[in-house]
């Protein structure tokens, strides 16, 4: 198979993030690498998401953090479920989750097929909007403020150490690190003493220092117990399993696992993108009339990207809180999309490679500008005496050295002023869609329309 | 030749002098819509970095704070977190502010095994998951229910109206507030959340007033606090505002002008209550900054200091730190800070008494009545 | 529903939808012109509302202060086209969003660094007397000595110097001072008759609660520590009659209340009070709003306004100086947004904070896309509308138990069903634009 050219940048890209945490820096270098990496891989999903829309049929989306959150909300609300522990539960809720937002991106976007550009702009931003507001407030649903912070990870296949009839006075040793625990109504329990943490279900009531309780039903799940620490259980009835191992969100297990989840995403887009679909968002994202009048259904392709677009935002989202361990409203604001946009814009709009790389940069960057680097002491000596002037701006003392660092509060100045420059630089993007037929600028359909005849010229230009 | 090799490795957190300094990590919103109370944060660690330093250091070494932005946003949080697990050199860390970043931190520092010291997060559940997890502040709910019984036998209302800041602070407080509240007999004529983005309250305001409330409790922090009551007061709304810890602060009075006179509320920190130590600290809060310390620069402060007694306690080990903080769980063992003294439950709670004050003359004064 | 709860909303309602829509107005006209969502204009409305706020602090009145907030706004407009939107104006049409995202980001972030990340609070509004403030002295007995001074002053008469800050400042001075002195040494019986003598003095402080020039003298309003505490109020309200030379009806002495400012004062409307400042707000909005409508109607520059605006290349034919006219546009639209700003501080009085431009400018944006981008009677329309959609909402859903809180939500609800009942919002052309 011959590999197209332009897929060069990414397959360089994939070998770096292949090899990068198997480089031997020292271990704190490396274990911060891996722990960007994981995040930089889910902006990166993000951005495959959100680039079908705006990227491939020339909608703009301002809201697209609504299928973040609905993704981790999805997440979240049916990972703890008790009818859902089965091993493997994280992979179903992750597909629901996607499978969520992909309805959520129909049903946002079918009433709003009529709607051009901006319109769209503004519905989708007002959507997001209102499902913001919805999520920080309606408690039963969504838990409100607090969120939820009970939350699991990705756990591999466990096995069960005791399920069903039990003779009263059992007691079942538990794994480090918790476990799921079922029984009927009814059921005495007996935990150890000695102050360990443990963290039931939601709606359980618990005075931590009592070591007696009666359950009213359900499902217990706890973590942080010590090797060999206990549980009696004083009832028929119950099954005990013990967890599986985690995947540690900020593990290279973790790292690989988001790595091939972005590569699955870019091999299904670029095979959706070279579709007959994929074609047909070109076509009308060129233009539309004509589009029509060849007979592509403006409607149905719409619809479809809207629910690939929705589906990868929730895969997305299910994959960030696993990855942070914490569902919360205040994750979920305005700037996410904004940042998601940039990435894509700065990247190249509507091109799979560039979409990449814009995140790679742009999210790295933001981290990257949280780093110092330490001055020798001639430079430190220099910095000290003539550039007093940039103190806290580009460096900052520390002891009698001088470390070149972006202080924290000229972090986000820094940033918006580097997208300011790129785009004005480089206004299609560092690298823009190669190799298809692309929309005309606004410049070239004006030198269209006003001079027919340069129409002849213009393939050269 | 050293800034080559450093900018090679780019992510590298410079660790050359490690070997004469203890870092201690302090997490919280540095920049975004937070940063105000994060200033707090960084003000009240340096002072007390630069005392300890001063005195010293721990064990002879110098204290290096390292900082961390979480942006008050839990996946941010998560990367500082792993940022300082992460790194070995990193001892204790102080933070995070907000519920839902401590939290987001927790599990990463529960699993590499590092101490997390909130200074400023109340909600309940936050010491109850992790043994490495500690506060210096009381929760949510006993406050929320002292608050309750402030406005019920302090001020003797009978209709109270809450308005709440629609995060995990705000709504926790409220919450315990509204069950104690309808647990006294008071009445409760309407709950209302604003976000920290609001800026116009005058549509609550007004239903609000409609109402006629004895009291309106403010659950938020106090730039919000200081536009509510000073919109209120400007309608000439007469009834008493009453809010909870994180409306002490400067800046309220300074904000709201003639409209904080008269505010109540609780704190746990109080000068003209606790010791001189508390007077030394405002002071030397006031030379360095030129400002008087809120309650989180108070909190901070207590809680670098405190930390620095377990790290000397505990040397260059996250696990002796632990057992040292963990050690720490009577009162006569407890640290004796600006704040009063800190002392854990087996969960990492602390338990602290809480005062009455009320804004007067431009001052936050003790009330003349304190509750038991 | 009663009158007395209808009318406070309304007045509220009116007064943010105003605000809104001289916001809204400012997108309205870049979009007409660019085709570009100016996102960096919440942040323009954002340095408005603090120039403003700076201005008045330094006791400039209103006026004034909203023209410095114009002009700062109108450069800052201008530069903001001038860098991040002229070099990209035949760039694929998202990449100028992105500077403009950028450009809200720096200008957000850079508005933190030089105003500060606190709360800005908005100034007590009432004409300020010169007044010295004197460094405290390190002694407490010096200071205090000090207070006693003061007090002969003000039974001789000199109350330009007794005002509150002076007095009050001084003695919560000497009392920190006096704290750390006994906490150093707690037994001196110096220190102990100093507290004692502090408190005493304490009871005599007289606070000056406002001193406002009035037609025909000084209207001086104060009231004492304890209400009878200085020697009788009567002899200073005698003195001072003989000192200022004022006829005796127009001194009214120790009222309780401070005397609010005009614009914080109201006047009752059927039982309710309405304070000025929102006639005011009204007032102003709807004057601009008329002016900017005749100029877009009526004069040469708002046709090459509008020519600019329905053909950039034709209007360059016609003689029009494109870029001029789109300069011009942001100077209009900027320093709408500036005097927004400005009358939002006002209307809040609580003061202004830099992350609040993001906020605000979303909500004009939505109001500009309701009435139908690019018209600005549809902004006008669309701003007064979200104003009082999202005001009522917030009144009575809290009123029906669903939370107030869910009001902006309604707002944005509204805005969605308009535009797909009519894609072009409200006011907008019925033709829908080709892609």
């Amino acid at each position: 198979m011959k590999i197209p050219r332009e897929w060069a940048p990414l397959l360089v890209l994939l070998g770096l993030t292949l090899i990068l945490p198997l480089i031997p820096f020292p271990e704190t270098v490396q274990k911060r690498l891996v722990s960007v990496g994981g995040i930089v891989f889910i902006y990166m999903i993000f951005a495959l998401g959100l680039n079908v829309v705006p990227g491939w049929t020339g909608l703009l989306d301002l809201g697209y953090v609504a299928f973040v959150m609905i993704g981790a909300y999805t997440v979240a609300i049916l990972y703890r479920l008790p009818w859902l522990q089965f091993e493997g539960a994280w992979l179903f809720c992750l597909i629901a989750a996607g499978l969520h937002c992909a309805i959520w991106g129909v049903l946002r976007g079918a009433p709003t097929l009529r709607l051009i550009g901006d319109y769209y702009a503004i519905v989708t931003f007002a959507f997001a909007q209102i499902l913001l507001i919805f999520v920080q407030n309606c408690g039963p649903v969504t838990n409100a403020a607090k969120g939820y912070t009970d939350f699991p990870g990705i756990r591999l296949a466990g096995h069960a150490t005791g399920v069903g009839e039990l003779p009263p006075d059992t007691t079942v040793e538990i794994a480090e690190g918790g476990g799921t625990l079922t029984f009927p109504r009814g059921a005495r329990l007996i935990f150890p003493r000695g102050g360990e943490h443990w963290n039931p279900s939601p709606g359980v009531p618990l005075d931590v220092p009592a070591d007696v309780k009666v359950w009213e039903s359900g499902t217990f799940r706890w973590r942080n117990l010590p090797r060999g620490g206990s549980v009696t259980v004083r009832s028929a009835g119950y099954s005990y399993k013990a967890p599986g191992k985690l995947i540690e969100p900020n593990s290279k297990a973790f790292y690989y696992f988001l790595l091939i989840v972005v590569v699955v995403a870019v091999a299904a887009l670029a095979r959706l993108h070279n579709s007959r679909v994929g074609r047909a968002w070109l076509a009308m994202k060129s233009d539309e009339i004509s589009a029509k009048a060849n007979g592509i259904s403006i409607q149905k392709y719409r619809i479809v990207a809207f629910a690939v677009s929705g589906f990868i935002g929730g895969i997305g989202g299910g994959l960030q809180a696993y990855r942070v361990e914490i569902v919360t409203p205040g994750s979920y604001d305005f700037w996410v999309s904004v940042l998601i946009l940039a990435c894509i814009v700065l990247g190249g709009l509507g091109s799979i490679r560039g979409v990449i790389v814009g995140t790679a940069v742009l999210v790295s960057l933001g981290e990257l500008l949280r780093e110092g680097i330490e001055l020798g002491p001639g430079l430190s000596t220099f910095f000290h005496n003539n550039l007093r002037w940039l103190e806290n701006v580009a460096w900052q003392a520390a002891g009698d050295h001088a470390m070149l660092k972006v202080p924290d509060q000229a972090r986000y100045l820094v940033f918006g002023a580097i997208l300011v420059l790129v785009m004005i630089f480089r206004p299609q993007g560092l690298l823009p869609p190669k190799g298809e037929c692309e929309p005309l600028t606004e410049d070239e359909r004006e030198k269209l329309r006003s001079a027919p005849t340069a129409l002849f010229r213009m393939g050269k230009q | 030749m050293r800034f080559t090799s450093a900018l090679l490795s780019l992510a590298l957190s410079a660790s050359a002098f490690a070997g004469d300094t203890v870092k201690i990590g302090v997490a919280g919103p540095m920049t975004g819509d937070q940063k105000e109370t994060g200033e707090q944060l960084k003000n009240g660690a340096e002072l007390a970095a630069e005392h300890v330093n001063k005195a010293g250091g721990v064990n002879g070494k110098k204290i290096e704070l390292v900082w961390g932005d979480d942006e008050a946003k839990p996946p941010q949080a998560k990367v500082v977190a792993e940022k300082f697990a992460n790194d070995p050199d990193i001892m204790l860390v102080v933070g995070h502010f907000n519920s839902s970043c401590t939290l987001a931190g927790q599990t990463t520092y529960d699993r590499v095994g590092l101490v997390e010291f909130s200074p400023a997060s109340t909600n309940p559940t936050v010491c109850e998951k992790s043994k490495w997890t500690f506060r210096n502040l009381y929760r949510d709910d006993f406050q929320g229910q002292l608050l309750a019984r402030v406005a019920k036998e302090i001020l003797g209302a009978k209709k109270v109206c809450v308005f709440f800041d629609n995060d995990d602070y705000g709504t926790g407080l409220k919450d315990s507030f509204v069950g104690k509240a309808k647990e006294i007999g008071l009445e409760v004529a309407q709950v209302e959340a604003y976000t920290r983005d609001t800026a116009d309250f005058s549509a609550t305001l007004d239903a609000f007033n409609a109402k006629k409330p004895d009291v309106i409790f403010i659950s938020g922090i106090y730039n919000s606090a200081a536009a509510i009551v000073r919109q209120a007061r400007s309608k000439g709304m007469k009834a008493q505002f009453v809010g909870g810890d994180g409306l002490k602060d400067d800046a309220l009075i300074k904000n709201a002008a003639d409209a904080a006179e008269g505010l109540v509320l609780t704190s746990p920190f109080s000068i003209e209550a606790t010791s001189e130590k508390a007077v030394a600290f405002r002071k030397a809060y006031n030379d360095k900054f030129g400002r008087d310390p809120g309650t989180w620069a108070a909190q901070v402060y207590d809680a670098v200091m405190q930390g620095a007694v377990a790290i000397k306690k505990g040397g260059l080990d996250r696990t002796k730190i632990l057992e040292a903080m963990q050690a720490m769980n009577t009162k006569e063992k407890g640290y004796d800070g600006v704040t009063g003294v800190t002392w854990f439950d087996k969960n990492g709670d602390c338990e602290k008494p809480a005062f009455v004050e009320i804004v007067k003359d431009g001052e936050f004064v003790p009330h003349e009545k304190q509750l038991k | 529903m009663k009158w007395e709860e209808i009318a406070p909303q309304l007045v509220n309602a009116l007064s943010l939808g105003g605000i809104y829509a001289l916001i809204a107005v400012g997108y309205t006209m870049v979009y007409g012109i660019l085709k570009l969502i100016n996102f960096a204009h919440g942040e323009i409305f954002m340095s408005g509302a603090f120039v403003g706020v700076i201005a008045l602090s330094a006791g400039w009145s209103l006026i004034p202060s909203i023209a410095a907030a114009c002009a700062f706004c109108a450069v800052l407009g201008v530069t903001i086209d001038r860098v991040a939107y002229q070099p990209l104006r035949s760039a694929p049409k998202l990449a100028p969003l992105i500077t403009a995202l950028g450009m809200s980001i720096f200008l957000q972030n850079a508005a933190m660094m030089v105003w500060g990340s606190g709360m800005r609070p908005f100034p007590v509004l009432s004409p300020k007397y010169p007044m010295t403030l004197k460094k405290a002295p390190e002694n407490s007995k010096a200071l205090i000595d000090e207070i006693a001074s003061r007090l002969e002053k003000v039974r001789d008469g000199k109350y330009d110097e007794a005002m509150t800050g002076l007095f009050l400042g001084e003695y919560r001075v000497a009392k920190r001072n006096l704290e750390e002195e006994r906490a150093r040494d707690a037994k001196s019986a110096e220190l102990v008759l100093l507290e004692k003598r502090l408190a005493e003095a304490r009871e005599n402080i007289p606070r000056v609660t406002a001193v406002t020039r009035i037609p025909d003298g000084l209207l001086v309003e104060f009231r004492n520590g304890t209400g009878d505490a200085l020697k009788t109020l009567s002899d200073v309200r005698r003195e001072a009659q003989q000192a200022l030379k004022i006829p005796r009806t127009a001194v009214e002495w120790n009222r309780m209340e401070v005397r609010k400012h005009v614009l914080e004062r109201g006047f009752m409307v059927g039982g309710v009070e309405v304070q000025w400042k929102q006639p005011l707000i009204w007032f102003v909005t709807l004057a601009l709003m008329l002016g900017l409508e005749f100029m877009i109607r009526k004069t040469s520059v708002g046709r090459a306004m509008r020519a600019v605006a329905l053909d950039q290349n034709t209007a360059a034919l016609m003689g029009v100086s494109v870029n001029n006219i789109i300069r011009l546009t942001f100077v209009i639209g900027s320093a709408l947004a500036a005097v927004g700003g400005v009358l939002y501080a006002l209307k809040l009085g609580g003061g202004v904070v830099f992350t609040m431009g993001t906020q605000v400018g979303v909500i004009a944006f939505s109001a500009a896309v309701l009435g139908g981008i690019g018209n600005i009677r549809g902004a006008a329309l669309g701003g007064l509308l979200i104003g009082v959609i999202t005001n009522l909402a917030i009144w009575k859903l809290g009123e029906w138990g669903v939370g107030g809180v869910y009001g902006p939500a309604i707002a944005f609800l509204v805005l969605i069903a308009v535009i797909l009942v009519r894609p072009t919002g409200l006011l907008g052309s019925t033709s829908v634009e080709r892609a």
